[in-house]
This record gives structure tokens, sequence and C-alpha cells, in this order.
């Protein structure tokens, strides 16, 4: 088992790391021929189609891959993967890459899945440098279906909020190009269907918290530095919501408020390095 | 001068609620990143004056003076956040107030017939055409699709014209409804706790004890045992304790304390939270009466020469305070044997009245009286506590994940046609809500593409 943990998680990082790989080789390739005056830049936003179907390919043996990673994980110990910050960091980054193929299947377009993908490769090398032997649950964690349920949630509400900033990344670069406004309205949909996955799974990932703090610690809400954070993760999207439903904040603005929501979801979820508290599980 | 439909209109506007947000966020990441007193210091001036000297100084230096002025060291008790907080909760209010009429106009559906101009007014409107269909047969093919489409279809036949208006999802208003005043509810329930309940984190009680929790409880609870586990590494696996609960003197529940598993008595819970070791002692005087008999718990740390080792104190009836360090519990301890203990006994005055170590089972004359270490054993701490807020966060909870949903997967849509006589045919012109309305746009589109179909389909037969 425990083999096939370490050889899922190499060809894993394989093939993120390839169809990263494909994404840009196809990009240069297409960017060496001369582009004729008609096209409008917005072009590289490519269709689903021939080298596309290899990169779609390539994505969904990396989900294939972390899944087998982390069900063979859970044989060894189990328990559900998420007790410490490298099994953390796959549960993260198979929340990206199953998020970006569902982007990829409902829009094809591939290339804020690239970014995705590059989120979730950085993801996996960090693993690769923690430490991977399974280590015995404390106490507090010895709650299975709880443990599961609150890092579930936050898998989906993470990996949905890195598409969010894929698709808000390529926006303001595209509009600083002036790309063609219809390109630019499917980013700024992708980017609120984003927080529209988004938005309720970091509520339940809160709530799922609170609930369990509440049976845990004594405490629904502590203040503790890493639900602070949440806290301060969930306003922000909140925000955007406000201002996206109520006083029609699109494109550009609403972008940036989603680079910064990213952010926040990587202080939330790297906060157990920057601060001590009741969640920094080694 | 500031008049008062001056402030209604500030406090029903949305661009207030975003800068509130924006000003809980900063607060909030000032909490999440800066040092903050823990619970209950703060409100201490004492204990806060000694941990600003000796905790958040030795880290901010001259900035802690500053901080601590601004009250951002127990930010989230600060006027700051409770402030915008309140102002959050006002603008929650006041919007919803103010949002009632649309509430009961979307229910209702508004007027169906519009100005002219208003059905090409929108960003999201199209029009349509027919050389042969007659108006009400057209109007009737639009009727057909809005309804496909799950919409709800009022007409009204005017002055030759046909005006059409449809809405799907009206009741999407009630998400925002629950959305929102789940946080009200939400900040209820953390008020209720707050006021009504109570919390004690270290409520210890050393093995064989009972010891009350107060409160106005009534209630005691007794510590059987405690037993803690370790995996081979080290790390703790379990800890469990044993107890009793008993109400006026009777036993009430029984059962065990484990992290994830509290225990619950009438509406106040038990959590195991932390332990450590006891010590059982007894002090007879020099007439040879007990004064007293109990275990005593050492959750404090007594350092000496880099050496931490648990301590506790106790007092006896004469006012005499007496102190106990054990040796090291993880590593055998440089200089204590196993079975000793070390004892100070301070008069009421704080002055050393003697000193010297105790061995299990060996009686030791001290400042005249006599002192035998019985036993060694554990004690186990909780913390207790009573929230009859609780039950209220969980309703609030609920509410939002489903206002939340509410709102962003069945949003309300409204579609607005008008259908007049052109030539021998008809014209059909469509506009949905505004722009700000996402996914108007598609929807609109999806609705035309639907009709145009069923046009097209109409001719060929």
């Amino acid at each position: 088992m425990a083999g096939l943990e370490t050889f899922s998680f190499v060809a894993a990082m394989a093939s993120v790391g390839l169809s990263i790989l494909v994404t840009l080789l196809v990009y240069i390739i297409k960017r060496r021929r001369p582009m004729p005056e008609d096209v409008p830049p917005g072009e590289s936003i490519a269709r689903l189609k021939g080298w596309g179907y290899v990169e779609l390919g390539l994505a969904a043996m990396g989900l294939l891959f972390l899944t087998l990673t982390i069900v063979s994980r859970t044989v060894i110990t189990g328990h559900g993967p998420f007790s410490n910050m490298y099994e953390f960091s796959i549960a993260f980054a198979w929340g990206i890459v199953a998020m970006s193929l569902f982007f990829l299947w409902r829009y094809r377009t591939q290339i804020v899945n690239t970014i995705g993908s590059l989120v979730a490769l950085a993801l996996l090398i960090f693993a690769n440098t923690l430490p991977s032997k399974p280590v015995p649950l404390v106490p507090a964690l010895q709650q299975s279906f709880l443990l599961s349920a609150h890092v579930a949630a936050a898998m989906i509400a993470y990996g949905a909020f890195t598409m969010g900033f894929g698709a808000a990344i390529l926006y303001l670069i595209r509009s600083r190009r002036a790309a063609s406004t219809s390109k630019l309205e499917v980013l700024d949909d992708m980017s609120y269907l984003a927080v529209k996955i988004g938005f309720p799974f970091m509520t339940l990932l809160i709530v799922l918290g609170a609930f369990w703090a509440d049976i845990a610690w004594g405490s629904y809400w502590s203040w503790d530095p890493k639900e602070t954070a949440s806290l301060v993760t969930w306003l922000l999207f909140a925000g955007y919501l406000h201002a996206r439903l109520m006083r029609g904040w699109q494109g550009r603005r609403a972008a940036l408020i989603l680079i910064i929501g990213f952010a926040a979801v990587l202080f939330t979820f790297f906060g157990n390095y920057i601060f001590s508290g009741l969640h920094s599980y080694q | 001068m500031v008049s008062i439909s001056g402030l209604w209109r500030l406090f029903s506007s949305v661009r207030l609620a975003l800068c509130l947000i924006l000003v809980i966020t900063g607060l909030s990441l000032i909490g999440a990143l800066l040092i903050q007193a823990p619970s209950g210091v703060a409100a201490d001036p004492t204990v806060y004056s000694y941990w600003l000297q000796n905790v958040a100084e030795p880290k901010l230096g001259l900035w802690t003076k500053v901080l601590s002025a601004l009250r951002l060291f127990d930010v989230f008790h600060s006027p700051w956040f409770l402030g915008a907080v309140a102002l959050l909760v006002l603008n929650i209010l006041i919007c919803s107030l103010n949002r009632l009429g649309r509430l009961r106009m979307v229910l209702a559906g508004g007027p169906i017939k519009l100005a002219e101009e208003f059905y090409s007014a929108s960003a999201s409107h199209a029009a349509l055409s027919d050389a042969k269909m007659t108006p009400s047969a057209a109007s009737s093919l639009s009727t057909r699709i809005f309804r496909r489409h799950h919409y709800r279809v009022r007409t009204a036949n005017l002055e030759g014209k046909i005006y059409l208006a449809a809405d799907k999802n009206r009741y999407f208003v009630f998400g925002t409804y629950l959305g929102h005043l789940s946080l009200i509810l939400l900040i209820t329930g953390v008020l209720m706790g707050g006021f009504m309940g109570f919390r004690n984190t270290s409520f210890i009680i050393p093995e064989g004890t009972v010891r009350e929790v107060g409160y106005g409880t009534g209630l005691s609870l007794r510590l059987e045992s405690f037993s803690d586990e370790y995996y081979p590494d080290g790390m703790p696996k379990d800890y469990r304790s044993q107890v009793v609960v008993y109400q006026g003197g009777q036993e009430a529940k029984r059962g065990t304390i484990r992290v994830n598993y509290p225990m619950s008595y009438n509406g106040i819970r038990f959590y195991q939270s932390f332990f450590g070791p006891a010590a059982s002692l007894q002090v007879k005087n020099s007439a040879g009466e007990v004064l007293y008999q109990d275990s005593v718990a050492l959750p404090e740390i007594s350092t000496s020469m880099y050496v931490e080792r648990p301590a506790g104190s106790f007092s006896l009836p004469n006012d005499y305070e007496v102190y106990l360090v054990s040796p090291v519990t993880n590593t055998t301890d440089p200089v204590m044997a196993d079975n000793d203990l070390l004892i100070e006994i301070y008069s009421q005055q704080m002055k050393l009245v003697a000193s010297g170590k105790l061995s299990a089972g060996v009686p030791q004359k001290l400042a005249d009286l006599e002192f035998t270490y019985l036993e060694k054993g554990k004690f186990s701490g909780f913390q207790v506590s009573r929230n009859p807020g609780t039950p209220l966060i969980w309703v609030a909870f609920a509410l939002l994940l489903t206002g939340v949903s509410i709102v962003l997967y069945f949003p309300n849509r409204q579609v607005w046609a008008m259908v007049s006589p052109a030539g021998a045919g008809s014209r059909i012109l469509l506009r949905s809500t505004s722009a700000r309305n996402i996914g108007a746009n598609t929807e609109l589109t999806r609705l035309v593409k639907s009709m145009e179909a069923e046009l097209r389909g109409r001719l060929n037969i």
C-alpha cells in the first residue's frame, strides 16, 4: 500500500506537470505562426480540440492518481488523509484538479485550467518537501466524520476559488490587451461560477468547523487565528457577491477581489506556519 | 445637519454594507496576524498589564503601547469591531425593511404593461418578428415557451397590443432575507451565550474527589479515575475521565468524558481539557486532629534551575497557604526522588513559615503540624459551560446555508414582452431585468432561441 501511495503521488505530479508542459508547448508553437490580422488577440483561449484532448487526458490522469494516493493513504492510516500539512496539500491539489476538470468540461477552454494546474503542481511540490510518514491522530482530531467532512468542504471551496483566481488573472491580462468582449465575458462568467460553487462550501466549511469546535474544544468559536483567517476569506467573498449582485461590479473590479480572495485562501491554508493556535497540527 | 431621511438612505445602501464588510475584514485580519490577549486577560487590568509586559512587549517593543491604546490586542472586543458589527446589523435591518415593498412587488409580479421605451431600454433585449402570425397566436406561442422554461406568465390585452410579464424563482427574495436575518440571529445567539451562559475553562478535580461546579448550578462532579494513553512515538492517543455528576448530593449521571465526547447534563456540558499529577495529603495538628485530608491538584508550573515541575497549592483552616512541588513527570527528576514532594508553608502575610521535603507514607512535622504525603495520583481539568445561545447558532447557520444556496442557485428572473401587429404578422419585443442581474442576458438568449426554433418549426409544417 505504501508503495502504491508513493507511486501514485509521483504519477500525479508527473501528469499535472506534463499537462502544463503540453499547454505551454502548444502555445509557443501556435505563437510562432503569424496571426492573420483579423483574428482578435484573445484567440489563444483555445477551443478544446487536438492537443486539448491530450491536456484533458493528462489532467484526468492527474485526478486519478491523486485519488489513488488519497485512497491508499486512507487504507494505511485508517482515517481520512486530513491530519497534517502533507495530507492537506494533497487534498487541496485534488480539489483544484477536480475543479479544473469540471471547468474544462463546462467551458471547453484550457488556459484557466492551466493556471489551476500550476497551483496544484506547486502544492504537490510543497507536499513533497514535507514529512509524509503517517502520524497517529491526536485526541482532538479523532472524529472521523467531522474531520472528513470539514476538510472535504475545504477541498471543494479552495479548488473553486483557485479557478476563480485563474479566470480573474486572465481577465486582467486580457482586458489590458483589449481582447474581444465575448472572450472576456466567458472569463467573467467563469469567475462567477467559481464563487457560486466556492462560497456555499466555504460557508459549510466554517459551519462544520464551528460544530466540531463546539464538541472538541468546548466552544463554537474561539477566535483561533485559522478561524479568523477563514472568516476574513468568507467576508471577502461575501463582499464580492454584494458588490456583484447589488452594485453590478463586473470585469476588472470583480477580478481584483477574486485575486485578493485567493490570497486570503492561501493565507488561511498556510496559516499554520504563520501563527500558532488550536489548528497548528504539524 | 444630517436629516433622518438622509440617515435612512445611508443605512439602506449596499455601499455602506460593502464599506463595513471591508472594515470588519481588515480588523479580523489584524486579529489573525497580531497576537491577541487570551480570553479573560484583557478584562482584568492587572493580568493584562502583566501580559503586555511579558508577552507583547518582547515581540513588539515600542509598538506595544500604541497597539494597546488602540485596543488591538483584544480586537474582537474593541469598540472598532463591535461598532462596525453593530452598524452592519443596523444596515442589514434597514436594508431589509427598505426592501419589503420590493418583496411584495416581486411576489405579486409587478406591472404587466410598461411604457414602449422600456422594452428596448435594457442592455439585454431582443426583437422577433413573423410575417404571418397574428399577435394573439404569437402571444400564446410566447406564453407556451415561457411556461416550458418554468416561468409564471401574466398577460394583458390593451389597445391592440398584447403585453406579457413572466417571472421565475420569485421566492428567491426570501433567500436574501434568510441569509441576512440568519446573521442577526447569529449575533443574538452569541449575545445570549455571553449574557445567560457561563464558561469555566479550568475546572480541576483530583482523582477520587468531588468538586462543586458553582455558577448556581447546584451540581458537583466527582472524578472516579483518569487515564491517559500514548502512541509508541509518545504522541497522545486518548484521555478519559470516569465521572459522576451529583445534583443536590444525589447521583444524577455517570459516564466517561473524552476529547470530542463531552458529557451533557441539564444543558451543562463538561469537556475533557487537560490533566496532570495530584498528591493526596493529610494534615494533623499537634493534638492529633485531622485538619485536612484531600487530594491536591498540581496544575501550575514551578521553574527552578531550568527544570519545570508541576506545582499546586491549598489553604489550611488556620489560614496557612501550602505550596507543593512534585518531581518532573515525563523524565527522571535530576534532584527529587519519585515519591518526594517539596513543600512550602506561608502565613497569611505571605511570609515563609516552613519548608521541607515529604516522602510518601512518612509523617513529617512542619510548623507545629504533621504532614503526611499519602499517595500520588492524577487530576483532570475540564471545561464546564452552559451556552443557551448555541441552538440559535445552529439554526442561524442552517438558515444562512439555505439562504446562500437559494440566492446563488435560484436567481429571480423577469422577462417582459410586447406583441404588436406588424403588417399581416406581428412583432415581439422582449427584455429581461437589467444587466446587473447575473445571467439575465444568457437566460434571455435561451428564451429567444427557443422561440425562434418554435417559429421555424411552425413554418416547416
